[in-house]
């Protein structure tokens, strides 16, 4: 008969492997936080909290990471607008408006797009937008906010067109005939029956879009300029939380430059964290409207 | 007269669910539809409103016309918009789909339609408290008009349906077994709703109860074997 | 009339990202010169030898190939077992406190920015560096691998338990019923039964860790190196290529590697999308060949 042996140690590996598995997974979560304070400390001890509120200035000793956070929202706030604007009319186009032949081609596209690494984006952001900007801008080298933020909300649009498509397409079903028998247009129907039934997709795709585009690195990393200030016209450059992380890695570890950085990660952490339990708290709420 | 159905033909995926089928609806009248479960009934309703373009393999042939607008109108004809088509030519279906909104907003949305009947906006309120009454659903809502539709029972969201359908001010209204989910009494008030409301619309209703039938209809149309006997 | 104006702004949306969407990949395919070609890979090695590690490459993309290669292998050996673990956990031991706990920390985990990840694998290595004075494993192919399992656990973790979860009620009870226990039932029922499933979203990690930049950016990743004797060694990987390539190059040919680099990596996603698609679909016609 079956070998009892075996069968009671693939049981055992797998239970094994269960647990094992979960304990990491739980334990990372906390030691990520855990580790970037720990190795943050010696660093908050000289500047205290203040290094979240104080503005970058090595002469005077003062290493606050203010510029950063500034430039983060400068870019990332503008790129979700404008992505938000262009996925809801794509996935609109892609599950109602569009013309029979070309709704298939159009998921197909996003497909693509979706899987361009941000890398390849951010690489030709380099050669194709930047100079754009260089020549529309009177100032600058193109190396801009304005350019950072174009190519994130290229990025982050198909995520947020699948998120939008896929609830779009579910109201659409339940909801389509309803409004149709009433002398309803498609667009009606799409407008004012199905986007509003869709509302909680929606939210949840706007803040995965929130999240993704203040944690991207390379592309504020190579299109955005890094030069740390408070950018004030589109056309200026300036430094993102993820950008002053990945250019100071380089620096010496003991000088306060570098602590700045673990300023910046757990600050990233706790952002991103709330967005997470935001999101998802406001997806739990009932479809009524 | 109020339609002209000639020579029509239904096919779905190919299989004839309708075949050669000829009759009139007279305006003004209850026409009753009736027949065994799948003969076609709906599909035939399906037919008047141009419904059945929403879904895929379905194809007809043949000719409808109807009056409408004090015209006669050929409802296949490329000229014809859809939504007026449908604006006119009310369905209620059988089972109740309240949209996921409050019972007030459920029956202001054909007033926010391209199609919506001519009301001035301060008549508006008075114009749903009017329809609800008709359909004697407002004594029990009228407290909670801002409640969701959903929290409405089975029988109270059929008339809720029906009466978001004579909102558009239909010139024909069609009822698939409008009463099948609901207790006497209220299939007593629906009915006494429709004879009333013959006066304004033509109604068209699907039902499978013989004495219902013969209670308030004023034709009798019976689906077998993919055609249709006009009865009396 | 507000609804011919949203009709048209569909319209216009389509067109706008359609049109530069396309422009930019085109753009990228042009640029690229024969970027499966064995000069853009091998440089002037001979490929034989470049594979069997005798000949190093100087002016091919191999080692970069070869060091993400690598990254990707060490990561999936921490991850894959570390994830599917926590996806059974989560879709079959949790208590209701448990799973909300772990479930929240795993969202969590799976909205972090990469470069955070980056940043505690940076820490690590601090931190081992501290401890050790000095000597002991610090920048290589094992600190980002290990780095990247955390990037992609969360993700692993979430596809098994939704893919667990979506099992048909009436299978999962049918082994229990004729005797089974529970890890049985997950070993002989609800695994195989979900495979095509975890598999593909498996693909779809390995797809993560290749295109992944910023981690391994802090943990390992440099511009020359060849291909690390062992995995405590620095390496090069593709995606830093094309990153330190584009900010510093210094003749038409080198950024022409950068292009092939790109057209390179985009291929193993694209390639690794399409496969995790099939996969997944090829559970219909399985049951439909009947």
């Amino acid at each position: 008969m079956f070998n009892l042996k075996s069968k009671a140690k693939s049981d055992l590996l797998l239970k094994f492997t269960i647990y094992f598995g979960t304990i990491c997974g739980a334990a990372v979560i906390f030691s990520i936080l855990i580790l970037l304070i720990f190795l943050g400390i010696p660093f908050f001890k000289e500047s205290g909290l203040s290094i979240f509120f104080d503005t970058w200035n090595p002469g005077k000793g003062k290493y606050g990471i203010l510029p950063m956070i500034y430039t983060t929202f400068i870019i990332a706030v503008p790129a979700v607008f404008a992505g938000f604007f262009l996925s809801l009319g794509f996935a609109c186009f892609a599950a109602s408006t569009g013309h029979r032949f070309l709704k298939k081609p159009s998921i197909a596209l996003i497909r693509t797009a979706s899987a361009i690494p941000t890398i390849v984006y951010a690489f030709i952001g380099v050669f194709l937008i930047v100079p754009f900007i260089r020549n529309i801008g009177a100032t600058g080298s193109g190396y801009s906010i304005l350019s950072a933020s174009l190519m994130l909300a290229l990025l982050i649009s198909p995520t947020m067109i699948f998120f939008f498509y896929d609830s779009i397409i579910k109201s659409l079903k339940s909801l389509k005939t309803g409004g149709l028998v009433l002398g309803a247009t498609k667009t009606e129907t799409l407008l004012y029956l199905v986007i509003p039934n869709a509302k909680n997709g929606i939210y949840s795709g706007i803040f995965l879009g929130m999240g993704r585009a203040i944690g991207d690195t390379m592309i504020s990393l190579m299109l955005a300029g890094n030069s740390i200030s408070f950018p004030l016209s589109p056309f200026e450059s300036g430094r993102t939380l993820t950008a002053h992380i990945g250019l100071v890695m380089a620096a010496d570890y003991d000088s306060p430059e570098f602590g700045s950085i673990f300023a910046c990660g757990i600050l990233l952490y706790l952002i991103t964290a709330v967005l997470s339990i935001l999101s998802k708290l406001i997806y739990k709420k009932t479809g009524d409207y | 007269m109020k339609i002209k159905i000639n020579n029509l033909f239904f096919k779905y995926k190919n299989i004839n669910i309708l075949k050669d089928i000829s009759l009139e609806i007279k305006k003004n009248k209850i026409t009753a539809i009736s027949g065994v479960s799948g003969a076609g009934k709906s599909t035939l309703l399906f037919c008047l409103n141009r419904l059945y373009e929403e879904f895929e393999n379905t194809k007809v042939k043949g000719s409808i016309h109807s009056f409408l607008d004090n015209k006669w109108i050929d409802i296949f004809d490329k000229s014809v918009s859809l939504p007026w088509l449908r604006q006119k030519t009310g369905l209620v279906f059988q089972n109740p789909n309240p949209f996921p909104m409050s019972i007030e907003k459920n029956l202001y949305f054909p007033f926010r339609l391209l199609t919506a009947p001519k009301i001035k906006s301060k008549n508006l309120k008075t114009e749903i408290i009017t329809t609800l009454k008709k359909v004697h659903l407002y004594e029990e809502v009228k407290s909670r008009l801002k409640m969701p539709a959903s929290s409405l029972s089975g029988g109270q969201q059929q008339r809720l349906s029906i009466a978001r359908a004579l909102i558009a001010k239909p010139e024909i209204i069609m009822l698939d077994e409008p009463t099948s989910s609901l207790d006497p009494e209220s299939e007593k008030k629906i009915e006494t709703l429709l004879k009333e409301l013959k006066k304004e619309c033509t109604i068209i209703m699907v039902s499978h109860s013989m004495e219902q039938i013969k209670r308030i209809s004023d034709h009798h149309i019976k689906i077998e074997n993919k055609t249709a006997y006009q009865l009396y | 009339m507000k609804i011919r104006l949203f009709k048209y702004f569909s319209y216009l949306s389509f067109c706008l990202y359609s049109s530069v969407l396309v422009y930019f990949i085109s753009w990228l395919l042009i640029k690229a010169e024969n970027p499966f070609s064995k000069s853009s890979i091998f440089g002037n090695a001979n490929p034989i030898q470049a594979i069997l590690l005798n000949e190093p490459v100087f002016e091919g993309l191999f080692p970069a190939i070869a060091g993400t290669f690598l990254i990707i292998i060490t990561s999936m050996l921490i991850a894959i077992p570390a994830g599917t673990g926590t996806g059974i956990f989560l879709s079959e031991y949790a208590g209701k406190k448990t799973y909300k706990f772990l479930s929240t920390s795993i969202d969590i985990l799976a909205g972090l920015p990469s470069i955070v990840t980056g940043l505690f694998g940076f820490s690590i290595i601090l931190l081992i560096h501290k401890i050790f004075d000095g000597k002991g494993p610090g920048f290589s192919i094992a600190a980002s691998g290990f780095s990247l399992s955390f990037l992609v656990l969360p993700y692993i973790a979430k596809s098994t338990e939704e893919a667990l979860k979506s099992t048909d009620k009436a299978l999962r009870l049918t082994a229990v019923l004729l005797g089974a226990s529970k890890i049985e039932n997950i070993r002989l029922v609800l695994l195989p039964k979900n495979f095509n499933q975890i598999l593909s979203k498996i693909l779809l990690a390995v797809a993560r860790c290749a295109e992944d930049t910023s981690v391994i950016m802090l943990t390992g990743a440099v511009a020359n190196s060849g291909i690390p004797g062992n995995i405590f060694e620095k390496y090069e990987a593709l995606p830093f290529f094309i990153y330190y390539t584009s900010s510093e190059y210094s003749s038409e040919s080198e950024l022409l590697m950068a292009y092939n680099a790109s057209v390179l990596l985009v291929s193993i996603c694209c390639f690794l999308f399409i496969l995790s698609f099939l996969i997944r679909k090829a559970v219909f016609y399985r049951h439909n060949k009947k």
